[in-house]
This record gives C-alpha cells, sequence and structure tokens, in this order.
C-alpha cells in the first residue's frame, strides 16, 4: 500500500471526525423555531364542539398555540387563560417538557369588537390567516368585557397602544407576558365536578320532589264516568288536577295540552294505532302516571316536523330528525313534565323529550325494538335536562340519547340488551350514576363529542364491548364497576380524573386515548383482565399522582418489598404478562430490564404510548366488591406470602 | 508475522515507525475474528435495546435515554477486549526485548499500537450505533395525521453528539487496557487485571464517589465536578448534559461537562503514559 497515500486519508478522516464533533456541540438544536400552525390542526383544548358549533360566524376567541420540547403534538389554548391553567398543573413540564415557542393572536390588526356575549369578533381575512406573534413580545388585556363560552378571557396584542385602546374601550388592565402568567385562573376543573356530585344528587332529589306535587292534584274527572274518552276528559279536566283513568284499555293516541296529570288507576293501557306518538304532551307540568302504552308508530328516526313550538337554532334540522318521531310518551317544549310508573312497548322510541327542562322519568319500563338497529332510543332527551331514575330499558338502540342537556341526571336505571347504553352528545355537566348495564352490542355508557364537566360514578357495567367511553375535557370517573368487555374504559377525555374504578375480566382493562397526557388516573383496581391498561399514540402517560397508584393485579410482589418499590409499566413487553404468564415476574426484575426502564421517564413526553405507575398500590381499593365478584382470588395485597 | 514491519524500522522516522506499528496492529485486528464477533454483538444488542426499549419509534432522544445504561456496561467491556492483550502480546512472543535493539522507542510503540487499536474499537462500537441512528430515521412513528407536529427538541444533531461523547468514553477505556496490557506480565495475570480494572470502572469509582459523599470528602458543591473522577459518571454527565437535559427541560445541574472532558481526557492520557512507563521500564 501506498504508505503516504494512506496517511493522508487517516490524517482526513481524523480531521472530518474532529470537524463533527466540534459541529456537533456548536450547533444549537432548538435554534430553528417552529412556525406557526393551522390553529385547527393543534390538540386543542379549552372550548366544547358544541360551544364552537354555537358561535356566530365573526367571532375569533383568543388562541394560544405552544410548541412543546418533548411533545411532537402542536397544543392549542382557547385564552391565554387556558395555557395558564395548564402550565399551573403539578407535572406539566414533566408530561411536556418546556415550551419551545409559543404565538398568540394580534387583536390589534383586526376590526375588534364584541358581542353581547362578550365573545371578541374578527375580519373575514383574519379568520382565514390570523396573524400569529410571539406570546413573550406580546401585550394583554386582563379582566376585560371579553369572554369565551368557558367565562372571562385575555385578549392579545402586539403593540402596548393597541393593548391600550382595547383597555379603554372593554376594561381591564394592560400586562406583559410575565405578568399574564401570574394571572389567577379558576376554571371549574374535575377536581370540582367531583365536588359538585352530591349537590347534583341533592338537586335531582329536590326535583323528584317537586314531580311528586304532580301526584297530589285532585282528580277532576274519571274517564267513562265524566268522559267518553280519555282526550275528551284531558281536554275537559281543569288545570292542576286529575284525570284518572279506570282499568282498561283505550285505543286512542292522546294530546296533553294542559297542566294535567293523567294518572291510570290500576294499570290500564292506553293503544295508539301503530302510528305516530301514543301522547304527545305540549304544556309545561303535565304528567302522566301508572300507565301501560302500546301500539306506537315504527318511526324511531327521521322525522320532517315536530309537535309543539319550533325552535331557532344551528341544529334544529338535526333535532327535528329525532324527536318528531314516534315514541310512547312525547314531550316538546314542556318544562317540569313527569313520566313515572309507565311501562311502553314501542318499535322505536319509547319517550322523547324535546326542550323539555326539569322533566322527571321514573320507574318506567321501556321494552325497546328487539331488532335493534330497527328501534332507536328508550329515552331521548333534547335540551331537555332533568332526572331520568329507577327505569328499566331494555333492547333497542340507545336506552338513554341525551343530546345537549346540560346536567342531565341519569341514576338508577337498569338498562340491557341496547346497543348503547347511555349515550351523551354535546352534554356537559350530567351526572351518570349507579345505573346497572349489562349485555350491550356496544358500548354502556358513551359520552363523545367533546363535552365537559361529566360526571359517571357508581355504575356497574358488564358483558359490553365497550364498558365506559369518556370523551371531552373535565370529567370525574370514579367508583365504576366494569367486567367482561373488550375494553373496560375507553379514556378519551383530557384534564379528567379516572378514579377508584373496578377492572376485571376484560380483554383490556383501560385505554388512554387522550392526545394530552393531562388526566388523573389513580386507586384504581385492575384484576383479571387479559391486558391491564393500554395507551394509544401520545407521549408516556403517568398514572402516579403524590405517590398514590393504582392496583396491579401481579405488578408488584413480595420481592418489592413493603412498601413496594417497583414502578409498573402495564404498557410493557414483560410487565403487562405478569399477572397472566410463569416465569414474567423474574423476567421483569432482569438488572438488563431496570436498565431499560430506568430513564426512560426522563425524557417522558417523547415516549410512544406507553403507561407507567410509580407507585403501584400494595391493596385494592375495592376488595368488598372483588368479594362480590368472587375475584379476590386473583387481587392479593402484595405482601401476601402465598402468592408469590 | 511482523519480523519484517519491524526489520525496516533502522534509519526511519518516529511517524515511520509509529506507522509500521499502526498498520500491523491494524492487520491483527483486522485478521482477529473475535473483534469482528464482538462488533456482530454489539450490533444485534444496540438494535435489540432500541427495539424492545420503544426508543427507535419515539425518536433519537428516547433512544439515547434507552442505550445510556447498557452502552456504559457494555463499552468498557468491549473496549477492554479490544486492548488488554495488545502489548502483553508482543511481550510474549519476545518483541519488546527485540525493540530494545531497534530504535523503536516505548511512546512509538504505544502510539501505534494505541491508534490501531482504536480504529478497530471505534469500528466495532460506532458501525452499531450508525445502524441505530438509521433505524430511528426509519422507524420513526409519523405523528397522527390529522394534528399539526413538529420534532420538539428531538434531532439527529443530538444522536451525533452522542455518537462523539460514547467514542471519546471508549477511547479512554480502551486507554485504560492499554496499560492494563503493559503492567502485566503474564496472559493470567492480564485477564485478573483486566477484570479488576472492569469492577473497578464499572462500579468501584462511581460506589467511591457515593462513598465519598457520604463521608464528606466530596463535597456537595463540587459534586458535579467530582463526578469527573470516574470515566462512567464523566460519561454518563456529558450525555445528561450535553443531550438529555437539552430535551428535557431545566433543573439542578447533571454535570459539568468540561470537568468530565476533562477527567476522561486525564484518564486516557495518564493510561497512555502508564502503558509508556511499563513498556519502557
Amino acid at each position: 500500500m501506498n504508505t503516504q497515500l494512506f496517511g493522508w486519508i487517516l490524517g482526513a478522516l481524523f480531521l472530518l471526525a474532529l470537524g463533527v464533533s466540534v459541529a456537533a456541540f456548536a450547533a444549537d438544536p432548538g435554534a430553528t423555531e417552529p412556525e406557526p400552525a393551522e390553529f385547527d390542526e393543534t390538540v386543542s383544548i379549552g372550548l366544547t364542539l358544541e360551544a364552537e358549533r354555537g358561535l356566530e360566524d365573526d367571532v375569533f376567541l383568543p388562541k394560544v398555540q405552544a410548541f412543546y420540547s418533548q411533545y411532537e403534538y402542536v397544543v392549542g389554548y382557547y385564552g391565554p387563560e387556558t395555557f395558564v391553567e395548564a402550565h399551573s398543573e403539578p407535572g406539566h413540564t414533566d408530561q411536556f417538557g418546556y415550551p419551545l415557542s409559543i404565538y398568540v393572536v394580534d387583536y390589534g390588526v383586526t376590526n375588534l369588537e364584541l358581542t353581547e356575549e362578550g365573545y371578541p369578533t374578527a375580519t373575514l381575512e383574519f379568520h382565514e390567516a390570523p396573524t400569529w406573534i410571539d406570546a413573550e413580545d406580546a401585550w394583554y388585556v386582563v379582566g376585560s368585557d371579553a369572554r369565551t363560552p368557558s367565562g372571562e378571557t385575555i385578549l392579545s396584542f402586539a403593540n402596548r397602544a393597541d393593548a391600550e385602546d382595547a383597555a379603554e374601550s372593554y376594561g381591564g388592565e394592560v400586562r406583559d407576558w410575565d405578568g399574564v402568567l401570574e394571572t389567577e385562573v379558576d376554571r371549574d376543573d374535575a377536581a370540582v365536578v367531583r365536588d359538585a356530585v352530591d349537590d347534583h344528587q341533592i338537586e335531582a332529589d329536590a326535583l323528584r320532589e317537586q314531580a311528586g306535587e304532580h301526584d297530589e292534584r285532585p282528580v277532576s274527572t274519571v274517564v267513562g264516568e265524566d268522559a267518553d274518552t280519555v282526550q275528551a276528559g284531558i281536554d275537559e279536566a281543569p288545570a292542576n288536577t286529575t284525570v284518572l283513568v279506570p282499568e282498561g284499555t283505550y285505543e286512542e293516541p292522546l294530546e296533553i295540552d294542559r297542566p294535567i296529570t293523567l294518572a291510570g288507576e290500576g294499570e290500564p293501557t292506553i293503544r295508539g294505532d301503530d302510528n305516530g306518538s301514543v301522547i304527545t304532551i305540549t304544556e309545561a307540568d303535565a304528567a302522566v302516571r301508572d300507565l301501560t302504552i302500546d301500539g306506537v308508530g315504527d318511526l324511531a328516526t327521521g322525522a320532517e316536523t315536530v309537535p309543539g313550538e319550533e325552535g331557532d337554532d344551528w341544529d334544529d334540522e338535526f333535532e327535528t330528525h329525532y324527536t318528531g318521531s314516534d315514541a310512547g310518551v312525547s314531550a316538546h317544549v314542556a318544562e317540569g313534565v313527569s313520566i313515572m310508573n309507565v311501562s311502553i312497548d314501542t318499535p322505536s322510541n319509547g319517550i322523547i323529550l324535546r326542550q323539555s327542562p326539569d322533566a322527571v322519568v321514573r320507574n318506567v319500563t321501556v321494552d325497546g325494538n328487539e331488532v335493534s338497529a330497527e328501534g332507536f332510543a328508550g329515552v331521548m332527551a333534547f335540551g331537555s335536562p332533568g332526572v331520568i331514575e329507577d327505569s328499566t330499558i331494555l333492547d333497542g338502540q340507545d336506552a338513554v340519547y341525551s343530546y345537549r342537556s346540560e346536567g342531565i341526571v341519569v341514576r338508577g336505571n337498569e338498562i340491557s340488551g341496547n346497543v348503547l347504553g347511555i349515550h351523551l352528545m354535546h352534554t356537559d355537566g350530567a351526572l351518570l350514576a349507579n345505573n346497572e348495564i349489562s349485555s350491550l352490542a356496544n358500548t354502556g355508557i358513551y359520552i363523545m363529542t367533546g363535552p365537559e364537566g361529566n360526571a359517571v360514578v357508581d355504575n356497574y357495567v358488564s358483558d359490553t364491548d365497550t364498558g365506559i367511553y369518556v370523551g371531552g375535557t373535565d370529567s370525574y370517573t370514579a367508583n365504576n364497576v366494569v367486567t367482561d368487555t373488550q375494553t373496560g374504559l375507553w379514556m378519551d377525555a383530557t384534564h379528567s380524573i379516572y378514579e377508584n374504578n373496578l377492572l376485571a375480566e376484560n380483554a383490556v382493562g383501560a385505554d388512554e386515548r387522550a392526545m394530552l397526557p393531562t388526566n388523573r388516573v389513580v386507586g384504581n383496581d385492575f384484576v383479571d383482565n387479559d391486558r391491564h391498561a393500554r395507551a394509544g399514540p401520545g407521549p408516556l402517560r403517568i398514572w402516579t399522582e403524590d405517590g398514590q397508584g393504582n392496583y396491579w393485579q401481579g405488578a408488584i410482589s413480595v420481592l418489592d418489598g413493603v412498601p413496594p418499590e417497583r414502578a409498573y409499566t402495564p404498557t410493557d413487553t414483560v410487565d403487562q404478562r405478569l399477572h397472566t404468564t410463569d416465569g414474567a415476574a423474574t423476567l421483569a426484575r432482569a438488572p438488563a430490564a431496570d436498565a431499560l426502564a430506568g430513564l426512560e421517564s426522563s425524557v417522558s413526553g417523547m415516549q410512544q404510548g406507553s403507561i407507567v405507575d410509580r407507585n403501584p398500590a400494595c391493596e385494592p381499593t375495592h376488595p368488598d366488591r372483588l368479594e362480590e365478584l368472587d375475584l379476590i382470588d386473583y387481587a392479593p395485597p402484595c405482601d401476601d406470602l402465598s402468592h408469590t | 508475522m511482523s519480523t519484517a514491519t519491524s526489520t525496516d524500522v533502522p534509519g526511519s522516522t518516529t511517524s515511520d515507525r509509529v506507522r509500521s506499528v499502526f498498520v500491523r496492529e491494524l492487520r491483527t485486528v483486522a485478521r482477529t475474528r473475535t473483534f469482528l464477533f464482538l462488533g456482530l454483538v454489539l450490533v444485534i444488542a444496540f438494535l435489540g435495546l432500541a427495539w424492545v426499549g420503544g426508543g427507535a419509534r419515539a425518536g433519537y432522544v428516547p433512544t439515547i435515554v434507552d442505550l445510556l445504561t447498557p452502552i456504559e456496561l457494555l463499552v468498557p467491556i468491549v473496549a477492554i477486549a479490544f486492548g488488554y492483550r495488545a502489548i502483553l502480546a508482543d511481550g510474549n512472543r519476545g518483541e519488546l526485548d527485540v525493540f530494545e535493539t531497534y530504535p523503536l522507542e516505548a511512546r512509538e510503540l504505544v502510539a501505534g499500537i494505541y491508534a490501531g487499536r482504536a480504529i478497530g474499537l471505534l469500528g466495532a462500537v460506532l458501525i452499531p450505533l450508525a445502524y441505530v441512528g438509521a433505524l430511528v430515521a426509519v422507524a420513526r412513528e409519523d405523528p397522527f395525521g390529522r394534528y399539526a407536529s413538529h420534532a420538539g427538541a428531538d434531532s439527529p444533531l443530538l444522536f451525533v453528539r452522542f455518537v462523539v461523547v460514547t467514542a471519546l468514553f471508549a477511547l479512554v477505556v480502551l486507554a485504560v487496557a492499554l496499560a492494563i496490557s503493559a503492567l502485566a506480565n503474564t496472559t493470567r495475570s492480564v485477564l485478573a487485571l483486566a477484570v479488576v480494572a472492569l469492577v473497578a470502572v464499572l462500579v468501584g469509582l462511581d460506589l467511591a464517589l457515593i462513598y465519598g459523599l457520604d463521608a464528606g470528602i466530596v463535597s456537595e458543591s463540587m459534586l458535579a465536578e467530582s463526578l469527573a473522577v470516574s470515566p462512567l459518571s464523566a460519561y454518563r454527565g456529558l450525555v445528561f448534559e450535553t443531550i438529555v437535559v437539552t430535551a428535557a427541560g431545566t433543573g439542578p445541574q447533571t454535570a459539568t461537562p468540561l470537568a468530565s472532558v476533562l477527567g476522561l481526557l486525564v484518564w486516557g492520557v495518564g493510561s497512555l503514559a502508564v502503558a509508556v512507563w511499563a513498556v519502557g521500564r
């Protein structure tokens, strides 16, 4: 070999290596600031889908977009206050890293005005291409009249003068970014929802008591004595009296347009003509008691008109499609109706409530269509928050379908044989409690379309495809028992609390699907699931808070001491088999496995689709329930020597 | 095998002499199947770790985090394997006696051997890392198309830093191995010494630091700098400070990069000096 050439080549290689090394450390990996993204494409928080759909076209809410060092998606916040709140949450930096860039919009370059509700407006051009500016260089108006559907908001401007003008017009004071970060933000989060559960129950009790007054109305008309037909009796009865229907079968569809109580004596049957609804209510404070209803028409959905007053909202067509359909009892724009002790056999819907708030449905049995696809809802509530309780709803599509019924309470019902059990769309602040749901084709409780502030507590769901599907934000899901499903808990919601649930005998106990790692998941029991938990796209989720984790069958044992010192990763190849596979306990404690797992949390935001519980609990939260389910043998405490 | 290269030494310059030793070492490395095998093992180990740990699908920094601890253990073992018999073998064959009659100085011999073995070792360590880098580039999961995404602080640049720091670390342990090789008289003693050195490097020095901190010998204000005493901690600190922390955010300083680099250099140069001294005695 030509040694001279060889030497030159070596020298060149050495210099190249040296150059690369120096360059690698001299270059700043964070030097390129990411450009602002389309806000619609960010993972956004701070506005429900319902609120978004209800906004006028010219409304342009304040927005922030943040690029984090460890989180690969751009996070969009409605209002700087939402950003401030997120940043004050414990563990935020652990999960997202630090912000590489933060952008806000400049209201100074558009014709800012506030709507009646206080929502900021902007020009069409601004809507199409908003001016994004660096948040740290911007000026803000805090405490003005400006609002988003979630409450008070902060406006942002590139120039201080513009901010001062806005403060002049709409109140508030001008601050810089540091001043904004110090703003106290008080939004209703999941903890508030948790604290409100008891009050919500009490309010529902009060509503039921109030509906009880419908039972006290004096009898003014007895059908067959004072009137020939039931309808004639209703038409003749004075307000606030009872029309009594003696035992028998009455073949006539009815319309109640007066504040009276229609009550059966014994259990008479009201039979429709298999066409349309059997009882249609169009007056507030009407009540139906002690009746059996059949002969309901078979139009499950797809109506083109509605009885009673029509609405004028963005979704009227949608509403008519559903609520104009046939039902055993159908109430329209009738506040405070109550339906109790009624039994309905229907091929379409059981009860329809449209724009009828404060309704009480109690002790009702709906026997729906055995061919689920041909029937629809057991109880349908559109814009009708109220109480649906102690009822039995069998077969059909949805047992309870709630649409835009903010604050509805569904409790103590027995649901079986349907496709979906309790189905919420655009419904915020609902309380779903103590329902017993079994044998459904699809999902026990299904909260969709990104609502906020829903509470799902003390329900028992078994033998469904998905047990409980929680979507939206700031929801509270606690003390539920889900067994024998393909996926026990489908966690789509963000900023939510999932605590003290028991997930047993499911193919997958819980499936975390939220892209933002912002949920609090503690005190849950995972027992005898094929896989305890799984995670979809997104970073590492940490299911531990303040040193408290969850109980995972098999996660820890006497090997790990008391209190146990071992993190559990249900998404890990070996850890996920700890409770099912002999020998996994030994393999999981290999130094090689520890070496791999040891540092992963240091960049948790960059890990993919995984979950870790840093402090698995030693004992299950619900030994009593496990006892009832005959599963207690599967859930030994970690210091139980007989189970190592 | 090598008398041919030694006999053309008279009248040559230092660089010629170093080069001829270097070329001889390169041939030795190239002919030793064990080294090739070690390289293959590292390829499999690194790729396996990056895949099993999930780092490869997540990005460069998560991969580095997955590899760091295993590398702290594997690289010293491989480096020692590459170097612990390099000088002793010459001694056993009588070449060290021969070179006393030739104008080949101890430092020239050590420099040549070190350079030759270093090329082999770097090949064995860096080629697997290059495969890992390529794996991440290919296997990294694309984010959900529905949402706007960005790479965050993750960057191939950080992986290049990791490769550079790891190369430095490997070279330092190789120098330690050469010193051992030069100090030992017999095959049996070199094996024992190599094991002792491994234990010292892998656990001894870090344990000493912990003991020192506990006993107050290492002051808290100087801990970040004192880490440089242990090559393992110096390396780990460099990775944390220049790579992981860059991505993860701020916190207490994990290490002083300058002290760590100096510590590694002192270990490397010091070990080579010991080797030169031992060969020349």
